[in-house]
């Protein structure tokens, strides 16, 4: 079959996806309480081309950068739907949510999209728990990312004095607690992704840790988190700061999740593109 | 015992190494070295992906590429990051600062949790500003027991757990706290790391890894595999290398997908534990990509495979190996003799065929020792891709395909494909089991970390007519007038912007509460005035 046959239906899908995150972005960007049905149906909308494109390729599709790139958005949306449902609900958090979705699908839709048949190291039970636990980490620190620059824009509204009190304004205090919240429980997962990596590369090639680059900047990223969970408990919490460390550590995510792709080298070669 | 640093005692050598390692563990524990380190490990991370490192590039590219920084960069270990003695003294620094702030950190956090407290009114209005400054969270007009059974219901309902109260000095206190088990994940997370790294270190002193390019039918032993790495200079080794018993490898197999035939789908390699006479097999089993096969503590994983150079063929329905050793005009080759004047040549080939890389054999027939339909082959030096296009075209030439049979020069050949040789990695991890509970106690001491450890203190004080409380009171008490009011401490380790909107939404259910109290009471006063 050709290639942009094979794709055609979980394209239109991610099409749908898109039309209803611009729908939700008008919306969010007009109504001051969120508006949570069009990113709802995002979500659904990407679990059914990814389960689709599961059935064509016979195994659950989570092996290249396109469908990481989605199964990423999916991740995001599930997270923004969570956080979006509490009252720190706030209007830029919202929309740069979901303008964070569209940007990051329109990039997918222009990475290599053929299904391939899938290569023996891959065909693991690990890879159905290790992938999806690493991409939902992505998606709760994208979210964190989203919400640091709301802290450090709000910021420069507000005077040193008050942005560092014991209790600052809540347009800075709550941005901050929903970035807490989500680098909280995304370090979590990510520790767990790691461990979870470790054992499959140990039944696999018979090592837990090899500083494969993706590994290595896995654990890069799970530091970057750890440098602001060690700030959040220290005594003198500074909201800039640790909105810049988060923006920071993002920027190292983002090296492991794209930047060594681009190396092409060591055991993770195969999420080259 | 005085303390290392006090300055009334002379200083001696013993004193001073006290001192020393005083301020070693002040600084061991500090959270700016913690964070100093996980930085700087940050920092090698990125180097050690961005820099080339020699285990993943061929050092001569690394040297184009760097020129006259080569030397330079080299001794500074930048093209072998993670092997680099800055860099393991940084991990060194990490374990020890790990191990140090763990244990520091044990006794405040287990107080935090374990200890339950209430605290006085005076200490409420200090933490205010002192007792001028300072304000209460609520005044109601309902009785203080009203307002404390009001109080304990709704913390509850907001998941707190409230411990019995005191009375004392007049007031009523009580405290109340969720998510004590909190204060253990970060407590957790770290003496699972302290296992992870200790148990690393177990292994670094008892592990082996062996492998082992190995053909089927053969047999070998780990002890003389062809690479056997103890993870330690021998001398310092405390492991095991098994010695009574030896592996035979009974077969090898790439299985392709139908749709991409090209493309693995598994490499399987089967084989059988024999003992050390090699005559009594012990087991049987099979490795092949993510299935490891375990014997004696010992892990065989399916690492590699390479082609031998072998062909696999059957004549007249014989199985053959033939060794393709000799080369003729550059080309690997083997020579089938079929009779005093005839030989086969046989070359193998792949080519693209539909994006599909396809093995087959080339068939020559070679007469009296010349090649027939290709005399150029001997004397003119072609090279034999070029030799084999020229002769396509005559027919001289018999292209035999993977598993299909054909008829050269009287003698039924069929090609089985090219002969591989398995690699096999071989491991013992005896420090596997406490590695696993490591990871596990990592894993739960994070998802313990998840929750925030949440801490209220209320006192609830009764407003009288008389007494300290009289200057708060009313000159003249009416039904409108408060009676009791209610303090709060609070404090969490973290989300502190949920945490204001969680006090203020149970705050406004208290008031919502005592708002409907107040009224009922209200209402009974009425009845009761209206009563003749």
């Amino acid at each position: 079959m050709m290639d942009w046959l094979q794709t055609l239906p979980d394209n239109l899908l991610v099409g749908l996806a898109i039309a209803w995150l611009v729908c939700g972005l008008l919306l969010n960007g007009w109504k001051m309480s969120p508006v949570r049905w069009p990113v709802a149906l995002t979500a659904l909308t990407l679990f059914a081309a990814l389960g689709l494109r599961s059935l064509q390729a016979g195994y659950w599709a989570l092996t290249n950068m396109y469908e990481s790139v989605v199964s990423l958005v999916l991740g995001l949306a599930l997270v923004w739907l969570m956080t979006m449902g509490q009252p720190t609900a706030l209007k830029p958090i919202r929309v740069g949510g979901i303008a964070l979705m569209l940007g990051l699908l329109g990039f997918g839709l222009t990475l290599p999209q053929s299904i391939e048949p899938i290569m023996p190291a891959l065909a693991s039970i690990w890879r159905a728990i290790h992938v999806p636990v690493v991409m939902l980490s992505y998606s709760l620190f994208a979210l964190s990312f989203v919400a640091s620059v709301v802290v450090l824009a709000q910021a420069a509204r507000y005077p040193k004095e008050a942005v560092n009190a014991l209790s600052p304004p809540s347009s800075i205090s709550l941005p901050l607690d929903v970035s807490e919240r989500c680098i909280r429980l995304g370090f979590a997962l990510l520790a767990i992704g790691i461990i979870l990596g470790a054992l499959w590369a140990n039944e696999s090639w018979g090592v837990y840790w090899n500083w494969d680059p993706k590994e290595t900047m896995a654990l890069a990223t799970l530091l970057g988190y750890g440098v602001f969970l060690h700030l959040q408990y220290s005594d003198k919490r500074n909201p800039v700061l640790l909105s810049w460390v988060s923006v920071a550590a993002f920027g190292v995510l983002l090296l492991t999740y794209f930047g060594v792709n681009v190396l092409g080298v060591g055991l993770h070669s195969y999420g080259s593109f | 015992m005085p303390s290392p640093h006090s300055t009334d005692q002379p200083l001696t050598p013993w004193r001073l190494i006290q001192k020393a390692l005083f301020q070693a563990r002040l600084l061991l524990y500090s959270m700016p070295l913690a964070i100093t380190l996980l930085a700087a490990i940050i920092v090698a991370c990125l180097l050690g992906t961005f820099i080339p490192q020699e285990d993943l590039v061929p050092t001569f590219q690394i040297q184009d590429q760097y020129g006259r920084w080569y030397g330079l960069m080299h001794s500074a270990g930048l093209f072998n990051v993670f092997r680099a003695p800055w860099f393991i003294a940084l991990e060194g620094m990490l374990f020890l600062s790990i191990a140090v702030g763990s244990f520091r950190w044990l006794r405040p956090a287990y107080r935090s949790a374990m200890l339950i407290d209430t605290l006085p009114l005076r200490h409420i209005q200090a933490s205010q500003g002192g007792e001028t400054n300072a304000k209460p969270w609520l005044e109601s007009t309902v009785e203080a027991k009203e307002l404390f059974s009001t109080l304990r219901q709704k913390v509850r309902g907001f998941g707190y757990r409230v411990y019995p109260e005191q009375h004392a000095e007049g007031e009523t206190r009580v405290y109340t706290q969720k998510s004590a088990h909190a204060r253990f994940g970060p407590m957790l997370a770290h003496i699972g790391l302290l296992l992870i790294l200790g148990s690393s270190v177990y292994g670094a002193f008892t592990s082996f890894m062996a492998r082992q390019i190995v053909l089927p039918g053969e047999t070998f032993r780990i002890a003389t595999a062809e690479e056997l790495k103890l993870s330690m200079p021998p001398q310092y080794w405390l492991g095991r290398i098994p010695q009574g018993w030896q592996v035979q490898v009974d077969s090898f197999e790439i299985d392709y997908y139908e749709e991409a035939p090209t493309k693995a789908k598994q490499y399987t390699t089967e084989f059988t534990i024999l003992d050390a006479s090699g005559k009594h097999a012990l087991e049987q089993g099979y490795t092949a990509v993510n299935h490891p096969f375990y014997y004696g503590g010992v892990g065989f994983y399916q690492a590699s495979f390479a082609p031998t150079g072998k062909l696999l063929v059957s004549l007249d329905g014989k199985d053959l190996t033939l060794d393709t050793t000799l080369g003729v005009a550059g080309r690997r080759m083997a020579i089938i003799p079929v009779n005093n004047n005839v030989n086969l040549l046989v070359f193998p080939f792949t080519r693209e065929q539909d994006k599909v890389h396809v093995n087959h054999l080339q068939v020559f027939e070679q007469r009296n020792g010349k090649i027939v339909g290709l005399p150029q082959l001997a004397d003119s030096g072609l090279k034999a891709e070029q030799a084999v296009k020229v002769s396509e075209g005559k027919e001289k030439v018999t292209t035999i395909l993977e598993d299909e049979e054909k008829e050269v020069a009287g003698l039924k050949i069929k090609f089985n494909g090219p002969q591989y040789a398995t690699g096999l990695q071989m491991k013992r991890s005896p420090e596997y089991p406490w590695m696993i509970a490591g990871f596990i106690i990592v894993g739960l001491g994070v998802v313990l970390s998840l929750w925030p450890h949440r801490r209220l203190w209320f006192v609830v004080e009764t407003l009288t007519s008389d007494g300290d409380e009289q200057a708060h009171a009313p000159d003249s008490p009416t039904a409108d007038s408060p009676k009791s009011r209610l303090w709060l401490y609070a404090r969490t380790n973290k989300a502190k912007g949920s945490f204001e909107l969680e006090k203020a939404r149970l705050l406004e259910a208290i008031k919502l509460d005592l708002d409907e109290k107040a009224h009922a009471q209200q209402e009974q006063a009425k009845k009761e005035d209206d009563t003749p």
